[in-house]
C-alpha cells in the first residue's frame, strides 16, 4: 500500500468534523466528501480513502460526533454546509451503509447538490424481516450507547453484529440514542428515498449477502444504469457482506474509478 | 480443447434417471401436446385437490422429488394433495416424444406455456374433475406460469406458489452478459449438454468456474445430495430455450406489467437470500406488482429465522427444505382450499380409470 498520511484539519469545529483525509499533491479541483456513518469508526474508510486518492480525488470526510447524530439535521443542514466548503471544486458525495443513506437523502431532498453521488451498501428502501422486527422492539437506553453493548447481543443463536455487518465487522464507536432510534425505524420499513430521477449522476453498489442493504433495498430506487451488484455475478472472488463492501478492494475501487470519471467529465 | 468440447456436444442426451421410488403407487404418463411434442407427468395420487409442480431450466421433475426426505411431492401427498410433477418437453422423462424420437430443440419457453402447461393442466382437470388446481413453479417453472397466465388467464389456478422465479430482467449483471455472449456456442449443437457435464463432474465437490457457488448454498446441500442432484436432476438446455431467456434481457421484463396486475390468484412468492440465479431483487417484483389481493412474500434467509441463506437449487431440494420450505408451500395451499368443496368427480387413487396407452405405470 502506498505510503500516505492522514492530514486532519478541523475546518468546522462543531457540530460536525470536516477533515481532509488525503495527500496534499492532488488536484484540488476534484474532491470526494465521504459521509462517515455515525457510530462507525473513521478507520474503516482507509481503503476507500486510498482508492479515491489513487484516482486523483482529494478525499475529505464529514463525521458526526455524538452530539451531531441527528439524521434530520445532517441531511438538511450539515451535509449541505460541508459541501459549501468545496464551492470552487467539483465534488462527489460518497457514503457507505447508513452514511450513504444520509447522503442520498440530502440529494433526494435537494438540500445538497454534489456533482455526483456514490453510495455503497446503503439502503434506500427497506422491508421488514423477522430480525428487523426484533430489533425494532429492543428498548433504547437514554444514555449514549457504547459499542461494547452490541458485542454479545444474539438473535436466534447468532451474533447480531455478525448477522448484520458480517463476520469481521466494522469497528464501531459510541452512538446517540436518537441515531439508534433512526436506524430502528429505517430497518422496519420507514425508509423510502427515490433517486430514480436524481439531479446528479448516481452510482449505487450493493451485494446480495449484505443484510443492511441487499439489492432489493437499493435497485428499485435508482435508475437501472446506476446499480452495481458485487459478488459472484460480477465475477468477484467474494460475495461481500456489509463490512466487506467497504474493506475489500473491488467495491471501493469501482466506486473510486466511477467517481473520478464522473468528475473528469464535468470538468 | 475445441475437439473435446465438440465431443461432449456431439454426445447429445445422457441416459436419464428414472422417476424416484418415493411413492408406492405413482403413475407416469407421457402426453402429446398440440404441436406434436411430448411432456411427462409423474403423479403421486391422493384424494385431495391436485397440485401441478413444475421444474426450472436445465432440470426435471426430480428436482421436486429427489428422495423420500427431499420431496415436495411426498410432503404434498402426506397433506392429502394429489401431486402432479411435470417434465417439460426435452427434460427428464420427456426427452423423447410419443414416437420415441429425441426432443432436443426447436422450441422456446413460450412453447412450454402455450402447449406443455396447457396440455398438463387440461389433462389434470380431465382426470380429476376439478376446475382449478394449485401450482408450484421453480425458477423457469414459475416464469412459464406467468407466460401461461398472459395467454390463457389465471382462472385454472386456485393458488400459486412461485419459487425463485425472476420477472425483472433490467440491469443485467456482468456474468449474465457473458453468458449471453457465450450462447453463440450453442450453434454447434441443438442443446447444451448440461446433463452429461453434470454427471461428469458429480464426483467432485467443487465445480469448474465455481458454478456450484451460483447454484446452491454449500451449507444447505450436503456432498451426497449434491452428487445425487447432479446425476439425477440435470437436463439439457435447448438452444431455443436459452435464446428466448437471453432475449428477456433486452425486453427487461418477463411479461408486461398489466399481466401481473391482472393476476388475481392467491400468490406465495418465495425467494432465496443467497440465490444468484434469481436474486431476490429480480423475484420480489412479482409479489409487488401482482394484482392478487391475497399474496405473501417470503425471503428464505437467516434474517428471517431460516437455518440458511438459501440458494437457487436448495429452495427446492436443500438439506433444510423439507423442514422449512415444503411446510410453507403446503400451508399456503391448506389456507386456500376448502377440502370439503372439492368436486365429487375427483378420482381417488383406487378408482381412477385404466391407464391410456401412453401411460407408464410405475
Amino acid at each position: 500500500m502506498t505510503i500516505w498520511f492522514i492530514l486532519t484539519s478541523i475546518v468546522v469545529a462543531a457540530p460536525y468534523e470536516l477533515s481532509d483525509e488525503g495527500r496534499t499533491f492532488h488536484d484540488p479541483d476534484k474532491a470526494a466528501l465521504i459521509v462517515v456513518t455515525p457510530g462507525v469508526k473513521r478507520d474503516n474508510y482507509s481503503l476507500l480513502i486510498d482508492k479515491l486518492e489513487r484516482e486523483g480525488l482529494d478525499a475529505w470526510s464529514i463525521r458526526f460526533p455524538i452530539e451531531a447524530q441527528d439524521a434530520s439535521l445532517i441531511t438538511s443542514i450539515w451535509i449541505p454546509a460541508a459541501l459549501e466548503e468545496f464551492d470552487t471544486q467539483v465534488t462527489v458525495l460518497v457514503g457507505h451503509g447508513f452514511g450513504g443513506t444520509l447522503a442520498a437523502e440530502a440529494v433526494a431532498l435537494g438540500t445538497a447538490s454534489p456533482n455526483a453521488l456514490a453510495i455503497l451498501g446503503s439502503p434506500l428502501i427497506t422491508h421488514p424481516t423477522k430480525l428487523s422486527d426484533w430489533v425494532a422492539k429492543q428498548p433504547i437506553p437514554i444514555d449514549p450507547i457504547s459499542p461494547d453493548m452490541f458485542e454479545d447481543i444474539t438473535w436466534e443463536d447468532k451474533l447480531l453484529t455478525a448477522l448484520l455487518l458480517g463476520e469481521e465487522s466494522l469497528t464501531l464507536e459510541v452512538m446517540s440514542p436518537q441515531w439508534v432510534s433512526t436506524i430502528q425505524s429505517w430497518m422496519t420499513g420507514q425508509l423510502n428515498i427515490d433517486l430514480t430521477e436524481a439531479s446528479c449522476p448516481i452510482w449505487a453498489g450493493s451485494s446480495g449477502m449484505d443484510n443492511i442493504a441487499p439489492p432489493e433495498w437499493v435497485r428499485p430506487k435508482v435508475a437501472p444504469s446506476s446499480f452495481i451488484r458485487f459478488g459472484y455475478l460480477r465475477m468477484n472472488r467474494v460475495e461481500p457482506d456489509h463490512s466487506q463492501l467497504l474493506t475489500d478492494s473491488p467495491a471501493p475501487r469501482a466506486l473510486s474509478k466511477w467517481s473520478a470519471a464522473q468528475l473528469e467529465d464535468i470538468q | 480443447m475445441i475437439l473435446s468440447l465438440l465431443a461432449i456436444l456431439a454426445c447429445g442426451h445422457a441416459p436419464l434417471a428414472p422417476p424416484g421410488e418415493q411413492c408406492d403407487n405413482s403413475e407416469d404418463t407421457l402426453l402429446a401436446t398440440e404441436d406434436g411434442a411430448a411432456i411427462h407427468l409423474h403423479r403421486h395420487p391422493a384424494n385431495g385437490p391436485p397440485v401441478l409442480v413444475v421444474h426450472g431450466i436445465s432440470s426435471n421433475h426430480r428436482c421436486w422429488d429427489l428422495t423420500k426426505d427431499r420431496s415436495l411431492a411426498v410432503a404434498l401427498n402426506q397433506a392429502g394433495y394429489d401431486a402432479w410433477l411435470l417434465d417439460l418437453r426435452g427434460h427428464g422423462m420427456a426427452h423423447k416424444d410419443i414416437d420415441g424420437h429425441n426432443q432436443r430443440d426447436g422450441w422456446t419457453i413460450g412453447h412450454y406455456a402455450r402447449y406443455d402447461l396447457n396440455t398438463a393442466i387440461e389433462h389434470i382437470k380431465t382426470q380429476t374433475g376439478v376446475d382449478r388446481l394449485g401450482y408450484v413453479g421453480h425458477s423457469m417453472g414459475g416464469m412459464v406460469a406467468l407466460l401461461y397466465v398472459e395467454m390463457f388467464g389465471d382462472t385454472n389456478f386456485s393458488a400459486m406458489v412461485s419459487v425463485a422465479a425472476p420477472v425483472d430482467f433490467a440491469s443485467p449483471d456482468p456474468l449474465s452478459k457473458w453468458a449471453q455472449r457465450s450462447t453463440t456456442l450453442t450453434l454447434l449443437s441443438p442443446n447444451v449438454p448440461t446433463a452429461r457435464m453434470a454427471r461428469l463432474f458429480s464426483r467432485f465437490q467443487d465445480l469448474p468456474l465455481r458454478v456450484d457457488d451460483l447454484l446452491w448454498s454449500h451449507t444447505n446441500v450436503s456432498p451426497e445430495a449434491q452428487a445425487m442432484l447432479m446425476k439425477t436432476v440435470v437436463s439439457p438446455i435447448s438452444r431455443g430455450e436459452l435464446s428466448s431467456i437471453n432475449d428477456l434481457w433486452a425486453s427487461r421484463q418477463l411479461v408486461a406489467s398489466d399481466v401481473l396486475s391482472g393476476l388475481t390468484t392467491p400468490l406465495l412468492v418465495l425467494s432465496g437470500k443467497a440465490d444468484r440465479i434469481a436474486p431476490p431483487d429480480r423475484v420480489r417484483p412479482l409479489y409487488e406488482n401482482a394484482g392478487s389481493e391475497d399474496k405473501t412474500y417470503v425471503l428464505a434467509g437467516r434474517i428471517n429465522g431460516f437455518q440458511h441463506d438459501y440458494g437457487h437449487v436448495d429452495l427446492a431440494v436443500g438439506d433444510a427444505a423439507s423442514g422449512e420450505i415444503y411446510p410453507l408451500i403446503v400451508d399456503w395451499f391448506d389456507g386456500h382450499w376448502n377440502f370439503e368443496s372439492i368436486n365429487t368427480r375427483h378420482a381417488s387413487p383406487d378408482d381412477h380409470e385404466p391407464s391410456p396407452p401412453d401411460t407408464v405405470p410405475h
